[in-house]
């Protein structure tokens, strides 16, 4: 067909360009020389290896980019809601000179308090990030690679930071690596550890019961299935992922019917501030979910968003919380 | 000597025919009428003279004996005219930007304009009597002027073969005559003009020969007062032709209902 | 004729030329123009002519990496949907046809909605302009599959096939973002991008887009004359002598480029392709040896100003560049609009 020939061509040359492009960007050293070419190791998204304590330090981040930290930082920018928490519970605030947006909202966000006390400007800008004079910025994985490459192409250190969890294994791991990063070590260490308490005693609860509840996660009209942090959380305190159990993977829309067949013995579920008692009255007159054993028997706990929603220090406040509501004393 | 000849020709569009097995001979000083009734096929015939019609295997069209469709398309451009009825032009191109477009067969798409095409232009410009208005919008011209640009247009193009569809429909009487003498000049001087129109009287005084044709069938080909006989007049156009002389002893056709 | 020409550029050039200056000189920082002329002159000129302390290494990097691009490409795309909307607008015979027409806007959305969702763009800052270029030509070769007959393309077929692959591309793109609306921040970046903006370009961008809006400029130049005569007709264009249907490949090909080159580094940016070549007609007449090139420049100096506009007019927040063009274009464009009836019922 002549059509096939006439767009073959300039098909060709467009994509020549563009790998040309992207050769360039990827090899061409930037200004002090702060990338090294991509490491040899590392297994994908998950691996997040980092080297000896000493200073200057390297951590291959999830573009496999080697990137050399010169000294601990102390003018921290971060890019993404989770990231704004790690950095939070790790470094001291005033080290952190810009934030995402999320940092100051009040129904996704933890850190709000504190963004408001030191009041970071927002990141999205890179001229006012520059600005800034950082000696550190922390980009999400799952961000658009134009906003990385660009402040990558000025010489500040870039580290691209894994975002999608689906363990608090990695979450904890996550911590350290948040500590290795920008120099606090000790306080990345207390906090891990901190955490890991929080899990064990909600574990330990857990295995003092003689059965393990069927619990089905709810956020609006998804649910939660497997390979998701909230399914980890559901194992540590000992119960079972209703929806995981039926096949659903990740975080996907769910059939209300479906739920009737279900039948679990609780529903959890997320709300916006202020809507906690809209959101269990919803829930409870819903035909489909009113029959199961969950409405019931009042086993439907509302929780506010930016308690579920988090993927990181914070996901233990979910798990200590969930942990007490299904295991208080007598039920 | 140039011949410009349909052969057999039979054009469809889709399932109806609009030509059926029409042939034709052109030769050069010719003024040719091709009359008959609205929807008889006489655009369809003039489109496929000027291999405007999709190559097919049933129109053969010939110029010097070559078909057409394996001519290249601004060979064909070079000798052959074609002026359509309803041009229309809605943008505001200059009246001398629209008549140098017809040098583009001569002078494709880069070369510059050269002096033989501005010679071109001028002269075909005056010899339609526009020259006035080279610089005038088209779009601010009426029916008649337009229908003068289109016509120095073809003529810029310096063809053998003229083709033009009703070209005196929206002219008053003044114009009219005025293209028509216009196309006399052009046939003595060696063009071969053909003009498809369903105004007998005004035309045919100019023609050297007629083709009738009907529901897409040349009838008669031949002078006018051969092909132009009341018989074939009633047959064709549904009307009772009588015919008066005037001063100069030629005729005029009167129409009366059937 | 040719003293409005010079006019014309008298006042244009000076105007994309200040439009410039003033974009890299006004951002969401301050940094004077005497910096930017030190940024530009450390560039340019040799080494050791003028003194590196003289600039602090932020303003280095915001001039030279972050601001100089972004006007430039800012340019670029201007000047791409300009052409591209001369070109659409003498094929079509329609003072009132866009870029976009073709379904090779569309496509080029469909590409980049592609590359977002499947996580390419996460990858390598090339991935969007790339899949957004390749969706462009894609759906030009399936509106020119849909459209052909015999080896013959008539225009309102194509016109027609190109509106109908458009509506279909664009529920692909909303099928594709309702999908995955789930991921949240993904489904929000896509939203932003489909509205149009020029945040963070890089020199990777410029290289990815200025090559082919130059070539497309260039091949649309040499395509003037054609152009010209296929909007008498293509009747008409075929009895003078053109090749109409492999004009009309060449052609719309040529505008399948310049959109999805700017698509592909811009997002969705209307009414550029719609209203500058219209303005540029009623000012310098129809012929396309002269719009094509006086297109592009006021598309890019039009562009450069909506662009400002989005930075700074809600500064710290930008306003997505497509909503400024619409709110800028969408009233000229109604002004023009009625100024074309009322020259009809008076005339």
């Amino acid at each position: 067909m002549i059509a096939a020939n006439m767009f073959l061509r300039p098909a060709l040359y467009i994509v020549l360009v563009a790998v040309l492009a992207a050769a360039v960007e990827r090899y061409a050293s930037p200004p002090g020389g702060l990338q090294l070419p991509i490491a040899s190791t590392g297994e994908g998204s998950a691996a997040i290896q980092t080297g000896s304590l000493a200073y200057p330090r390297e951590a291959i981040d999830s573009d496999r980019m080697r990137i050399r930290i010169p000294r601990p930082a102390h003018r921290i920018v971060s890019q993404y809601w989770s990231i704004d928490e790690y950095l939070y519970s790790v470094v001291p605030p005033e080290s952190i000179v810009a934030v995402s947006e999320s940092a100051y909202s009040h129904d996704y966000g933890n850190v709000y308090l504190l963004a408001e006390k030191f009041h970071p400007p927002i990141a999205t800008d890179p001229e006012r990030v520059l600005k800034l004079d950082p000696d550190l910025i922390v980009v999400s994985s799952d961000g658009r690679a134009d906003y990385t490459s660009l402040v990558r192409g000025t010489g500040v250190p870039v580290y691209r930071m894994q975002t999608t969890f689906h363990t608090l294994d990695q979450i904890e791991k996550t911590i350290l690596l948040t500590g290795y990063i920008t120099g606090a070590d000790e306080a990345a260490q207390k906090e891990a550890a901190r955490f890991r308490a929080s899990i064990e005693q909600a574990r330990a609860k857990a295995r003092n019961q003689r059965f393990s509840p069927r619990i089905l996660g709810l956020s609006g009209k998804h649910g939660y299935g497997s390979n998701t942090v909230f399914d980890d959380v559901l194992k540590t305190v000992g119960a079972i992922n209703v929806a995981a159990e039926n096949g659903i993977e990740g975080y996907i829309p769910v059939n209300f019917e479906q739920i009737a067949l279900w039948n679990p013995d609780w529903i959890v579920a997320g709300a916006d501030r202020g809507q906690v008692k809209q959101v269990l009255e919803q829930l409870s007159s819903d035909p489909a979910i009113a029959i199961t054993k969950a409405a019931h028997n009042r086993h439907i706990l509302v929780f506010e968003t930016n308690v579920i929603v988090p993927m990181s220090p914070f996901t233990s406040r979910f798990v200590t919380m969930l942990a007490d509501a299904l295991y208080k004393a007598g039920s | 000597m140039s011949v410009l000849e349909l052969r057999e020709a039979s054009v469809s569009r889709g399932p109806r025919q609009i030509l059926h097995q029409a042939s034709l001979a052109l030769g050069p000083g010719e003024l040719v009428a091709l009359v008959g009734p609205n929807g008889s096929g006489k655009s369809t015939l003039l489109r496929a003279l000027a291999g405007l019609w999709p190559a097919s295997p049933h129109t053969s069209v010939l110029l010097d004996g070559h078909p057409l469709h394996a001519v290249p398309r601004r060979d064909i451009a070079r000798r052959i005219a074609f002026v359509s009825q309803d041009s229309t032009i809605d943008f505001a191109f200059s009246v001398e930007e629209i008549v140098s477009m017809g040098r583009y067969a001569h002078r494709g798409r880069f070369a510059r304009e050269s002096g033989r095409d501005r010679e071109a232009v001028k002269l075909a410009m005056a010899r339609c009597d526009i020259a006035h208005l080279a610089s005038r919008s088209a779009n601010t011209l009426s029916g008649g002027e337009r229908q003068r640009v289109l016509i120095a247009r073809s003529l810029a193009v310096e063809p053998e073969f003229i083709l033009l569809d009703e070209p005196t429909a929206n002219l008053d009487v003044a114009h009219s005559l005025e293209i028509l003498d216009l196309c006399r000049d052009l046939a003595a001087s060696g063009h071969v003009v053909v003009l498809a129109t369903h105004d007998l009287n005004a035309v045919v005084r100019y023609a050297s020969k007629v083709v009738l044709i009907h529901e897409g069938r040349i009838v008669s080909t031949g002078s006018r007062d051969e092909v132009l006989k009341p018989q074939a007049l009633e047959q064709v156009f549904h009307v009772r032709a009588g015919s008066v002389s005037d001063s100069d002893g030629q005729p005029i056709y009167i129409f009366h209902r059937l | 004729m040719k003293t409005r020409l010079s006019l014309f550029y008298l006042l244009l050039l000076p105007i994309l030329f200040v439009s410039a200056v003033i974009g890299v000189c006004i951002g969401s920082t301050p940094i004077g123009w005497r910096e930017v002329l030190h940024v530009l002159g450390l560039k340019f000129l040799p080494q050791g002519w003028l003194d590196p302390g003289s600039v602090t290494p932020a303003d280095l990097v915001v001039v030279w990496l972050i601001r100089i691009p972004r006007v430039l490409v800012a340019a670029f795309v201007g000047a791409g949907l300009a052409s591209s909307g001369v070109i659409m607008q003498a094929l079509f015979r329609n003072p009132l046809a866009e870029p976009s027409l073709v379904g090779a806007g569309p496509g080029a959305v469909l590409g980049g909605v592609i590359s977002f969702v499947a996580g390419w763009s996460v990858i390598s800052v090339v991935s969007l302009p790339l899949a957004a270029m390749l969706g462009a030509l894609l759906a030009l070769a399936l509106v020119y599959a849909m459209a052909t007959r015999g080896g013959v393309t008539p225009v309102t077929t194509l016109l027609l096939a190109g509106v109908a692959a458009g509506s279909l591309l664009s529920a692909l793109s909303s099928l594709l973002l309702s999908l995955n609306i789930v991921n949240w921040q993904m489904a929000q970046e896509i939203v932003f991008w489909m509205m149009g903006g020029l945040d963070a370009r890089t020199w990777t961008h410029f290289w990815m887009c200025a090559p082919f809006v130059l070539m497309g400029l260039l091949a649309a130049l040499l395509q003037a004359r054609d152009l010209d005569l296929l909007q008498q007709g293509e009747e008409t264009a075929a009895s003078l002598g053109v090749d109409v249907e492999s004009a009309k490949r060449m052609l719309t090909l040529t505008a399948a480029i310049l959109t999805g080159a700017s698509v592909a580094v811009a997002g969705l940016v209307g009414f550029v392709g719609l209203i500058v070549p219209h303005g540029v007609r009623l000012v310098l007449g129809p012929s396309n040896r002269a719009l094509l090139p006086a297109s592009a420049l006021a598309g890019a100096a039009f562009l450069i100003l909506c662009d400002l506009v989005a930075r700074t007019i809600h500064h710290p927040a930008e306003i997505r560049l497509g909503i400024v063009t619409a709110l800028s274009g969408g009233p000229i464009f109604i002004w023009l609009l009625m100024r074309r009836y009322r020259d009809v019922t008076v005339g």
